[in-house]
This record gives C-alpha cells, sequence and structure tokens, in this order.
C-alpha cells in the first residue's frame, strides 16, 4: 500500500466517522426537540451518544437544588444501571472531572487515564482509558455534565469535541425547557386546583342562604297539614261523642279507628279540644278556609316544590366541585352527545360543523354538562314560540386556540339589565320552578378551569346566542406502536366523527372494523372478536342492543364506550355481562391501546 | 271581627309566599302578595286610592329594589317609601338573618317589629298584638 493509498484510506475513514457524527447529532437534535419528558430524554441521548460514537460508556448528570452535587440521572447500559441504584453523585468543584467541568463550565479531556496524577477509577467502569466532561450549561448557568468515556487512549478528536459539546448545549436546552414545562403544568395544576376550591366556596356560601330560603316553607307546610289531619280527626270524635249513633255504625272498624285516634290525640295534646270545639262551632264557608283538602294538597305541593329545587341545587353544585380530569376529546362528538342523551323531538335541534373541528383539551364528562345546561336553557327558552328553534354551531375560532360552540335559541331573549346577572349564582330569570340559577355560572366555572370562556349576545325579544369556547388540544401525540393488530371488530355508533375516526384508526392497524348497519343491526355479533357500541345512540337505546348481543351470547365481548359514563348506565350494563364501560377514547394512540388490551383480556 | 285585616306580604321567594299567604288567610287575614318593591308599592298606592287601604305590611328585605336589581336591603328603601306616605300603617321587615343590626335599621326606619322567617307562631302572635286582635 503505497503512501497515497494510506492517506486516501485514512481521509476515508475520517470522512466515514464525520458523516456518522453528524447523523448522531441529527439524531439527537431530533430526539431532543421531539422528546418533551425529561425522565425519557436522557436515557435515550445517552444511548445515541454510545452508538454513534462506539464509545464504551456515557451519562448525563443534573446538579441539585442546593447546587452542591451534580447527581448521576442516566447512565448507559449495566454500569449506568449500578450507579444509578447507588444514588452516584459527585460534589461540584471536586476533583472528579465532572466537579472540575460543572464548577467551572468547560469541558475536562483526559487523553490517557493512565497518566494523569488524579484519577479516581471507576470500579464498574474498568476499561475506561479516555474520558471527556462536558458541561450542559445555558449561558453562564451550569445545570449539570454529560460524561462520555472510550477503552481506547487518545479516543477523541477535537472534532468530536466540537461536536458532542454542541450535542450538550442542545441537550442543556431541552432539559431546560423539559424543566420549565413540567413548572408550568405544576404551576397550572395548582392554579386550577385554586380555582376549583374558589368555585366551590362561592358556591357552598350562596348554596347556604339559598338552599335557607328554599327549605325555609316546609316547616309551615308540615305544621299545617299535621294539625289540620288531628283536628280533623279530633272534630269528627267530638261529633261522634255527642250524638246518638247506631250500633251498626259505631261497630264499623273506620268509626273505631277515628275514635281511638281522637283519644290518642287528646292525651298527648290536652288544648286541642278548645281548637276542635272553636272550628266545628264555624259556618261551613268559614270553616273551609281553615280546613279544606285543596290547602292540604297545595302544602303537600310546596313542600315537594321545595325539595325539587334543593335537590337541583346538588346536581348543579356537583359540576364545577368535581375536578376535572382534561384529555384530548373530539367536542363535536360530545356536543352530539349532550342532543340525544337529552332525548329532545328528533329536528328539535339543528346542528351544523364548520370544516373538521380540531380536538379540543378538556374533561368529556364536564364538558357533556356544559352543553345539557345550555341546551336545556334554550329548549326552555323556546317552549312557548310556535315554532321553536335551537341552533348549534362548531367552528374554530379566528384566532386559531379555540373552538367555538354557539347554541342559538328563538326564545323570548334575555333582558340587557339581566346579560351580566345570568353568570351570578342562584341568580334566575325564569321563576320558580325546577331552577337553582345555578346551570350557566357552573357552565362559566367549568369551562374557565380548564382555560376556555362562555359568553353570550342577543337582545330582548330575539332570541340568545351562548358560545362556549373550548382550547384546543396542542399536545403531540406519540406515535402508536407499529404492531399490527388482528381481529375483527364492531363498532355500533351513530355514524359520526367518532366512528369514522375509530374505523380508520382501526383498519389502518391491521383489524378488521365493521360498523353496524340501519337502525344498529348488524347480524351475526358472534363472528366478531369484539363489539364496541356507544352508550348513547340518536333515536335508540342502547340497552335494547346490548340485550340483543346478550341473547346472541356476545355479551363479554363487547365494550360500551361514553363520552359521558354515568354511574346508573355503567352499573346496568356491567349487570348485563359487558365487558367494559370506558370513556371514549378519542385520540389513535388511546383508542389501540384501549383496544388492545381489551382484546387480550378477552381472550 | 267581620271586617278582614288586609294585609300585604312582599318577598321574592314564591314558595315563601304562598306558605305565608296560607298561613295568614287561615287565620282570617284578607292577603295580597308581591315579590318586590315597585309591585309592593304600586299595590299600596291603588289600596289607598281605592279607599281600602292595608292594615298591616310585612316585608323581606333582600328582594328586587326600586330599579328591578336584587339588594340585600331593598325592603328598607320600600319601608321609608311607606312609611313617608303613611306614617301610621304599621310595617313588619322580616328577614332569613338573626342579626341584631338589621333589626335595629329596621326599627330605626319606622318599623312595628321585625322577625326572622321561618317563625310563624311569632309572627302571628306579633301581627295579632300590632293590629290589636285578642284570640
Amino acid at each position: 500500500m503505497d503512501q497515497a493509498q494510506i492517506e486516501a484510506n485514512v481521509t476515508l475513514e475520517k470522512a466515514l466517522r464525520r458523516a456518522n457524527l453528524l447523523a448522531a447529532a441529527a439524531e439527537v437534535s431530533q430526539n431532543i426537540t421531539q422528546i418533551m419528558d425529561i425522565d425519557e430524554l436522557m436515557p435515550k441521548t445517552v444511548d445515541i451518544i454510545c452508538d454513534a460514537y462506539n464509545f464504551y460508556y456515557s451519562g448525563v448528570f443534573l446538579i441539585d437544588q442546593a447546587g452542591e452535587f451534580a447527581v448521576l440521572r442516566a447512565g448507559r447500559g449495566q454500569p449506568g444501571r449500578i450507579m444509578m441504584e447507588n444514588h452516584h453523585k459527585l460534589a461540584v468543584g471536586g476533583n472528579s472531572m465532572i466537579g472540575a467541568c460543572t464548577s467551572l463550565n468547560e469541558a475536562r479531556i483526559s487523553l490517557d487515564v493512565d497518566t494523569e496524577k488524579v484519577w479516581y477509577p471507576n470500579p464498574v467502569l474498568p476499561e475506561t482509558r479516555s474520558e471527556m466532561a462536558l458541561p450542559l450549561a445555558i449561558g453562564n448557568k451550569v445545570i449539570g455534565a454529560v460524561t462520555v468515556q472510550s477503552i481506547e487512549a487518545a479516543a477523541f478528536s477535537d472534532e468530536d469535541v466540537a461536536s458532542l459539546q454542541s450535542m450538550a448545549n442542545q441537550l442543556a436546552i431541552a432539559i431546560e425547557n423539559a424543566r420549565q414545562r413540567r413548572e408550568l403544568e405544576e404551576t397550572h395544576a395548582e392554579l386550577l386546583q385554586a380555582k376549583t376550591y374558589q368555585a366551590i366556596a362561592t358556591a357552598t356560601g350562596d348554596a347556604i342562604h339559598w338552599i335557607g330560603n328554599k327549605a325555609e316553607p316546609i316547616g309551615g307546610s308540615v305544621e299545617r297539614i299535621r294539625h289540620d289531619v288531628q283536628l280533623l280527626i279530633s272534630g269528627i270524635a267530638g261529633i261522634l261523642n255527642k250524638g246518638q249513633i247506631s250500633q251498626e255504625i259505631k261497630d264499623h272498624s273506620l268509626i273505631q279507628l277515628v275514635l281511638q285516634e281522637a283519644t290518642d290525640i287528646q292525651q298527648s295534646n290536652p288544648n286541642f279540644i278548645g281548637a276542635v270545639e272553636k272550628l266545628t262551632s264555624l259556618p261551613l264557608k268559614k270553616l273551609k278556609r281553615r280546613l279544606s283538602l285543596d290547602s292540604t294538597l297545595e302544602d303537600l305541593q310546596i313542600i315537594e316544590d321545595a325539595a325539587t329545587l334543593i335537590t337541583k341545587v346538588k346536581e348543579d353544585l356537583i359540576g364545577p366541585a368535581r375536578e376535572q380530569a382534561p384529555r384530548a376529546t373530539m367536542i363535536d362528538d360530545v356536543v352530539k352527545d349532550a342532543v340525544v342523551s337529552l332525548g329532545l323531538a328528533p329536528n328539535a335541534v339543528t346542528m351544523s360543523i364548520q370544516g373538521s373541528p380540531p380536538l379540543v383539551l378538556a374533561d368529556p364528562v364536564q364538558l357533556n354538562r356544559v352543553f345539557v345546561n345550555l341546551l336545556k336553557n334554550a329548549y326552555e327558552a323556546t317552549a312557548e314560540q310556535p315554532q321553536p328553534q335551537i341552533n348549534v354551531v362548531l367552528r374554530p375560532d379566528p384566532g386559531g386556540d379555540f373552538v367555538q360552540v354557539e347554541v342559538t335559541d328563538n326564545g323570548p331573549g334575555i333582558a340587557n339589565d339581566d346579560l351580566d346577572n345570568i353568570w351570578i349564582t342562584f341568580h334566575t330569570t325564569k321563576g320558580i320552578k325546577g331552577h337553582s340559577g345555578l346551570g350557566l355560572p357552573a357552565c362559566r366555572l367549568i369551562l374557565e378551569q380548564i382555560g376556555g370562556h362562555i359568553s353570550v349576545a342577543g337582545t330582548s325579544g330575539q332570541g340568545s346566542t351562548f358560545t362556549a369556547s373550548v382550547p384546543i388540544y396542542t399536545g403531540k401525540e406519540a406515535e402508536a406502536k407499529g404492531e399490527s393488530g388482528k381481529g375483527k371488530i364492531l363498532l355500533i355508533d351513530d355514524d359520526d366523527s367518532w366512528r369514522q375516526f375509530a374505523a380508520a384508526v382501526l383498519e389502518e392497524a391491521g383489524y378488521k372494523a365493521t360498523t353496524s348497519g340501519q337502525g344498529y343491526a348488524a347480524g351475526n355479533y358472534n363472528q366478531y372478536d369484539l363489539i364496541l357500541i356507544d352508550d348513547i345512540l340518536a333515536n335508540k337505546d342502547s340497552a335494547d342492543i346490548l340485550k340483543q348481543i346478550k341473547a346472541a351470547g356476545a355479551i363479554s365481548k363487547t365494550m360500551a364506550v361514553s363520552s359521558n359514563p354515568r354511574v346508573e348506565r355503567a352499573k346496568e350494563q356491567m349487570l348485563l355481562g359487558i365487558h367494559n364501560l370506558l370513556p371514549k377514547p378519542y385520540t389513535k394512540i388511546s383508542l389501540l391501546s384501549e383496544v388492545k388490551s381489551t382484546l387480550s383480556a378477552i381472550s | 271581627m267581620d271586617i278582614e285585616p288586609k294585609i300585604l306580604l312582599v318577598d321574592d321567594e314564591q314558595n315563601i309566599l304562598r306558605s305565608v299567604e296560607k298561613t295568614l288567610f287561615r287565620e282570617g287575614f284578607d292577603v295580597e302578595t308581591a315579590s318586590g318593591n315597585i309591585e309592593a308599592f304600586q299595590l299600596f298606592q291603588e289600596a289607598i286610592e281605592e279607599n281600602e287601604p292595608f292594615n298591616l305590611i310585612i316585608l323581606d328585605l333582600n328582594m328586587p329594589d326600586f330599579d328591578d336589581q336584587e339588594s340585600r336591603y331593598a325592603g328598607l328603601e320600600l319601608l321609608e317609601r311607606i312609611k313617608a306616605e303613611s306614617p301610621d300603617l304599621p310595617v313588619i321587615a322580616n328577614s332569613a338573618w338573626d342579626e341584631v343590626e338589621t333589626a335595629k335599621k329596621c326599627i330605626d326606619k319606622g318599623a312595628a317589629d321585625y322577625f326572622v322567617k321561618g317563625r310563624n307562631d311569632e309572627m302571628l302572635r306579633k301581627i295579632q298584638a300590632i293590629l290589636g286582635i285578642s284570640e
């Protein structure tokens, strides 16, 4: 091999190594920007570095809160695992390479550990011959260090140092970003909790006064009914006792009962005799005023109304009080579910969806509550219109951060003076029947807790429009694992966006997905490995179909999904024998993982 | 008593209105009801014009005021307006709150008495005392 050939070979080798390094740098950068989770990022980075450069070992240290120690957070292979288990850490500013690198914010390189004056051999890394420590720093602030070690002496070229340091710089930024992101998430969670507590406190304070007012008439009604019943019995007994009555009547069990009861009443309340005498002396017209079935029925009605109102408060307080679990959610599915679950007449609500709405970040159960409330209000507002109209429009907002849902009715509208009051707890514009004045405030609280908002427009006499703005889901969805699914799956749902989405995702993942036909019928249920049924179906009770599936013997292969799982329905369905009832998965990865785990649990 | 005493009952809580009206009706009073300042004052004036004024007014404190806005002391305003026109007409104030300060305010403004809601016997005794009715 002549000199020229040797040089050419060396050049080629250098070029290949350089290409490898560039590829590694690119891989690290790509991973760094994709991985949001700091605990996932660091182990992956040490693996990529070792694989690309063919290093013996690599580890990532982060400086602890006190700034005293660099603590090992990820290490390659078995040595890394051992050191992690031993909580390996090195003093910042100490004699170790990591200690010096983190205190001085500069790279430390040892090209041959055998010639170093100060070198501490690491028993789990016996073969290390050269080592480099690179600071992880954001400007002047050192947050940690990366160590790379090789079994060769003089393993690091100048090019390696430069490319590894630029990689370390990127890693530092990514770690800092991930940290800040975590902090932000924690702050957000705290804020959410604080808002929830505040909402509960406000609602509770108002509720105490409100419930007091609603419960107040009950006492009067009960007292009147108790008094009247005793008065009536005592009065009749008094007359029976005074007059001459035949033996036949005396022997009548009902008469005996009246006389016995009247004796008991007089014994427990001797003053009653006076009241009875006063009453029996009144002419019929005046007597009617004091004692009438109508009056008793009205009192019972008062008690019933009070009870209804008090129970309603509980329902509305549950809304904001329940902690939210926001996740990626198909808002059109939730709105549609709310419309169907209210059981309004067909065509009572027209729905239009502009474009295909993006996923939103919300708790579907809570979101359902919001739309049920808005639709109920709209329905009640239009109850007296000759041609009631409720329109629901879904559209992305112009700013691109929210999906807006407009609920418009052609009812009497809301007076201008009342536009602000409707958001106040316990204010109601609808009189006494069935309204606590908590529905709209609950809607507002629920939306505000997830970073959304709600507004109202409309003038008296011309209907009103409520616009709920729900934040768009911005999280990146991790790639679903490429394993191909096997099995036949039947989807029973309205022909809506969720069914289309689920069918497409399952087909793409290799399942054979079949959607039910007209009236949700599907022939032989037994031929499927898994049946997914929506809990709420337009124009049909899902329980009827579940009974058919049970009759066919396929109930244990059936899973119900719901945007708003309810205790009662879950109980009924579990008793029928379904495998499970789950909140609807709205993302590809959650759908595939639910289907996969259900299929393996069934088989 | 042949002529039934005429009472105006003012409260914005419909169920309370129904319930107290029943209690008073059974005791032989002629009761009219209003659920806010505006309606109450109108009934009060109409009764004077028709020459059949009320013998007694019972009013709540927290209810819609003369601007039809919910207000915690709307009843005090109503009390003042009534006393300005008919200084001798007895007015009893009531509230859901058992508060001395509130009671004092009402008496200051000319209320004949004050009671806490939900105590029907106490209310009847006060009415009978004010109207000079003996049982």
